[in-house]
Parts: structure tokens; sequence; C-alpha cells
């Protein structure tokens, strides 16, 4: 089998410039596979980041049952603070924080302008461990600190006509269900990364609990995850700290399916575009390898005549296909793989206009079994490309092959 | 006591041709005995590379017997025919038909490198050097086809048909391509890997240069053996040179 790969070998570089177009177009095929799947995964980086880092948490750990009715944002399936249970959960290896929140329906009034809103409550030295991006995409003032403050986005401050330092005042149904109201200093506005935080606003934990008169009470722990695709692994470890029937624990990808949705879309475009390259740069393989076989008849006779079996003639050009295959992948996988680098240290800000000052850098990546995959895909679609060539010269007839001109 | 290396019995080759059947060869009966140098004579067309591509397991007898080494042919399968051809035949072409990305060294191992029962490396080296060496293509062994003259490509095609130690070469018009200098020394290769080594040789040939080399003529017309005889008793010599002179 070695003398056959040698052989094999030296046929490929026997024609160099058909060799060269053919290993071109799975060059192209691999390359344009393996950038757009580094710029995908770098994208979806930043849409996981900007849900998870930003709003979510990577995990989140509610009462029983208040997902399920999570539409009406209901008070009632509320949980107390509980420091011990914070600390256990701190403590699970790869976890970066976690923070307790109330989320809340509001009225949002400054003189004679109200808008509804989705506001949540946040402790802000722990949010920032569950959720650092949610300090940066501040465009206007500051983020939250210690002192009892809100911030929100800049279309519900535009909608109330309200400036950084203003005075709004904040009514909502409590946690017995009777109309509460508060007033607090706006310091900043943010524009939200994710469909639906332009009817949102953020506010210190201990004035919402006061607002809701939930003392001591939240209806929701936020987790930060180092690695937030991780999440589906962690879960079962958080589970075990907030075991069910008190407790359910969901995954990011579980609450916001629509980004799950739509990253699955995108796998599944990507999967199809790149069938597509690599089908167009294989029909070339098959074209070439057809041409190889037409032009070695009499090669393919002669080897038959002094011993060699069907099955060897079919392994040859088998393997011929599979090392331009084999080659044309390296090369493509391999610039692909530069491309993904280079770009993935420099970063693409893909910060939009009237958004200057929040950046939102996307870093293509790509691990190393993506790269082993491309050139795996490349030779094997190269060699199954090879199999009606490489039938076709092994079903000669030595004493035809032999007499071909 | 000489032994038969094959025998061939009422052997006919009849080919599809559109609507028409043309018979190449009409009951053909030869029988080739060990260590014979012999020659296959007869104009184009008229069944000599059909005989040998029969008798080289390269093709099918449409009917009758073929014997190698008293065991049949017929029989046997696409494979059983590649290891025949690779253990008991060694080919000489007329275009030589060298493997073009193989070096000389490679192009005479190559037979016993595809073999099913492989020999030990270093056997294989061994005898592709002795095979080189005996067509004296020693300071050559590097070099690849395309850097050869056709005397030089021709005896590494003999070396290439020697490497295997077949108990048959067969040849199909080894100096139609080879000026007759080259022709000369080709055949004097062929004679003398035949007396000193007792190689079996049966070749093809319009050359009637090469045909006086021939202990035994073997004349074939029409499909069917016209002069010489079919066992490899002693002929006529006058009837073999009739039938060179002509």
């Amino acid at each position: 089998m070695m003398d056959l790969f040698k052989i094999a070998l030296r046929n490929v570089v026997r024609n160099r410039r058909r060799t060269l177009i053919s290993m071109f177009a799975i060059f192209i095929g691999i390359g344009v596979m393996v950038g757009i799947r580094g710029f995908m995964n770098g994208l979806q980086d930043s849409l996981v980041r900007n849900v998870v880092e930003t709003r979510l948490g990577a995990l989140q750990i509610h009462h029983a049952g208040y997902v399920a009715s999570i539409e009406g944002v209901p008070l009632n399936l509320d949980m107390p603070v509980d420091e011990a249970l914070l600390a256990k959960l701190r403590a699970i290896p790869g976890v970066r924080g976690a923070a307790p929140r109330i989320a809340f329906p509001v009225m949002v009034n400054k003189n004679d302008d109200t808008v509804f809103a989705l506001g949540s409550a946040v402790d802000p030295a722990n949010e920032y461990t569950v959720c650092p991006e949610e300090a940066k995409i501040i465009t206007a003032g500051t983020a939250l600190g210690t002192e009892p403050a809100l911030v929100m986005s800049t279309q519900l401050a535009t909608a109330i006509k309200a400036k950084i330092g203003d005075s709004i005042t904040l009514l909502a149904n409590d946690h017995d269900g009777a109309l509460n109201g508060i007033e607090l200093k706006l310091v900043g506005t943010y524009v939200g990364r994710m469909p639906g935080m332009e009817k949102t606003l953020i506010m210190t934990l201990g004035a919402a609990q006061g607002l809701l008169r939930m003392e001591g009470r939240v209806t929701e722990i936020g987790i930060g995850l180092k690695n937030p695709r991780a999440a589906d692994d962690l879960a079962p470890a958080v589970a075990a700290i907030a075991p069910a029937p008190t407790f359910e624990v969901h995954t990011w990808n579980q609450l916001a399916k629509n980004i799950t949705d739509i990253m699955r879309f995108q796998n599944t475009f990507l999967g199809v575009a790149s069938f597509v390259f690599l089908l167009v740069a294989l029909t070339l393989i098959i074209n070439t390898m057809l041409m190889a076989v037409l032009e070695r008849v009499r090669e393919i006779g002669t080897m038959m005549a002094v011993g060699v079996r069907r099955r060897q003639v079919l392994s040859l050009f088998l393997m011929e296909s599979g090392l331009m295959g084999l080659f044309g992948g390296i090369a493509g996988a391999g610039a692909g793989w530069a491309l993904v680098l280079y770009m993935g240290w420099r970063g693409i800000d893909l910060a939009m206009p009237g958004m200057k000052n929040v950046r939102n850098m996307l870093y293509p990546s790509l691990p190393l079994s993506y790269i082993l995959l491309a050139v795996g895909l490349a030779t094997v679609g190269a060699i199954l490309a090879a199999i009606y060539p490489a039938w076709h010269a092994a079903r000669m007839r030595p004493v035809e092959a032999l007499q071909h001109v | 006591m000489t032994t038969a290396i094959l025998e061939l019995k009422g052997i006919t080759k009849d080919y599809e041709l559109g609507n028409t059947t043309v018979h190449a060869l009409r009951g053909v009966d030869l029988t080739i005995q060990k260590g014979e140098f012999t020659a296959l004579m007869g104009p184009s067309g008229s069944g000599k590379s059909t005989l040998l591509n029969i008798i080289g397991c390269l093709d099918r007898p449409t009917a009758g017997e073929f014997l190698l080494e008293g065991t049949p042919i017929g029989s046997k399968d696409f494979d059983d025919l590649a290891e025949i051809r690779n253990r008991k035949i060694g080919f000489i072409f007329q275009s030589f038909n060298l493997i073009p990305v193989l070096n000389v060294t490679e192009n005479v191992e190559f037979p016993c490198l595809i073999a099913r029962q492989k020999l030990p490396r270093a056997e294989i080296a061994k005898r592709a050097r002795e095979a080189s060496e005996a067509v004296g293509l020693g300071p050559f062994l590097k070099h690849r086809p395309d850097e050869l003259s056709g005397g030089q490509r021709q005896r590494v095609a003999i070396a290439r048909a020697l490497v295997t130690r077949p108990d048959l070469v067969l040849a199909d018009e080894p100096t139609a391509n080879l000026d007759s200098e080259t022709s000369e020394q080709i055949i004097a290769l062929m004679l003398e890997l035949n007396r000193t080594r007792g190689v079996t040789f049966l070749f093809s040939t319009h050359d009637h240069r090469v045909v006086k080399h021939a202990r035994r003529v073997v004349n074939i017309g029409d499909g069917r053996i016209v002069e010489g005889s079919a066992d490899g008793s002693p002929e006529a010599p006058g009837a073999v040179l009739q039938a060179v002179a002509r």
C-alpha cells in the first residue's frame, strides 16, 4: 500500500497545473468555509455575550413555576435573599458571580409624561460580576453605584423628556398588589444590545425592595459563568444547590430562545453554504480525476498486465484524489484559520451609528477541532468525488487499455 | 526431457464489430516447451497480438482450452489472472510501457511491490539490481523513463519482465520502435537470458532480421498457424526460412 501511496503522490505532482487548479478550488471552498465559520463563531459569541453578559446571566434561579408565568412578571413567586445559598453558588468552579434581582412592571413618570416599562432591580456590586457588560452599555451619565438611583434606556428617557440628574417617579404594584411610588435620580442612560431593552430601566435593589414591599426578598438570582457556553454543563451543579421543588434553574439558551433560534438558523445556513462551496470544488475534482484516468489508460493497462489488481487501481486513484483534497484542505483551512486568528486578535468593531462610545467588538474564533474537521471533510469529499473515475479505471479490461491510443 | 509451459488446444477468438463477427483466431493449437526461444510471425491482422494477449492472460478465448504449466486458465477470475500475470508471466511491449513517475529501479521493482505475496524488501531490491545489471542498466538506475533512449527503455521493460523470475516472457513486437542496431542488441540480450537463465521467450515480430535469431518460428495467418510445428518438434529449416523470407 505504501508503494501505491508513493506512486499516487508522484501522480499528484505529475500534472502540476491541473492539480493546482483542483487544489485551488478546494483551497477556496475550505478557506471560505473556515473563514465564515470563524466569523460566525465571533458573531455568535458576541450575541451570547450581549445577551448573557449584558442582561440575563448564564443561568437564572427562580421560585418554582416562575418562568411558566413570566409574562405576568409575578412578584408573589419570590424567594428570600439567602447569603449562604449565594456563597455556595459562587463557590462552584466556573462560576464568576451570583446576584439577586427583582423583575417588575413599572410606570415611569416625569411631569406630565408617563410610560410603562419593565424594571429590573439589581445589587450593582454583585450584578456586575454576573453581567460585566451591563455597566458598559451606559452611553450617558454613569452606571449604578451604591446610592439609590436608576438608569434607563435612551428611548425611555426621550419618551418622558428626562435628562441625567432628573428626579423620576416610579409607580408599581407592590408584592400585595397595592400601588406604591418612589422618586429616584436618573444617573445614566443606555442603548440596549438586544431587542426589547428600549423599554427597560434598571434601579438599585434596595430602593426596589422598598417600592415593592419586598424587603429581604427577590424574584431571581442571576449567575455569571467564566464561559457562558458552559451553562448546560454547570446547570446540574447549580440545581443541586437550589433544588426542586422549591427552585427552578434555567440556562440562558432556555430563556432566550429567539437567540438560540437565530444561531441555529445561522448554523444551518452556514452548513448549506459550505456544502455548496465544497460541492463546486469537488465537481472540479471529479473532472480532474476523469481526465487523469482517460490520459493514463495505457498506463492502467500496463499496471494490470504486470499484476495490479482492480482494488489496487481503485485505491491508487482514490489516494490521488484524497491527497489533492488533503493538500487543498490544509492550505484552505490554514489560510482561513490564519485570517480568523488575525481578525480574532485585532477584533472587528460592530458599533452601530450613534453608538460610537459603545464598543461592540466581534472576535472571530475557531477551535482546532473545526480545522481538523474541515481538512477531513476536504479529504473524504475528494475521495468520494473520485469514486466514479477510480471505478471506471478499475473496471478497464487490460487488453483494451493496452491498445488504447 | 522437455516440459510444456503452455498448451493451446483449439483456441478461437471472435470479436463483434457492429453486426459483423471477426474471427481473430480460428482454432489454434500450440505447445511451447520450457526454455524455448520462439518467434511468432505473421502479417498485421493475422492474430499474433490476439494470441499473445490470450497466452498472457490479458484476454480470454471464445473457445478452446488453454493450459499454463498444466493448469487450465479458463475458469480463473480477474484477480487470479492478475496474480498469474504477476508471478508467471513477464511482458515486454512494443512501446515499452514504463510507468513515467517511477525511476528505473522503481519500474523494475514494481511487479514485486504490487504482488499479493510480497517478498521482503531487501529481496526485491536485490532482484531488481540483478535484473537491471543483467540488461546493462547499472548507470541509469535513478533515471526516469523520459531521460532514457528507446533502447534503454526497452531494457528497463526486459528487466521488469524478469524481476519476478517468471516462467514465460511474452514480447509483442519488442523491436518495432527501435533502430536496427538497438534491435540487434535487444534480441541478443533476450537470447543471452534465454541461454544463460533458461527463460522461455515467445515474441511476435515483423522484423526478418530478428526472426533469424529465433530457434523456432511459428507462422500465423488469418487466425491459424499456417507454418511451423504446433508442438515444437524440429521443423524443416527451409519452411521456416521461406516463412521468414515472405
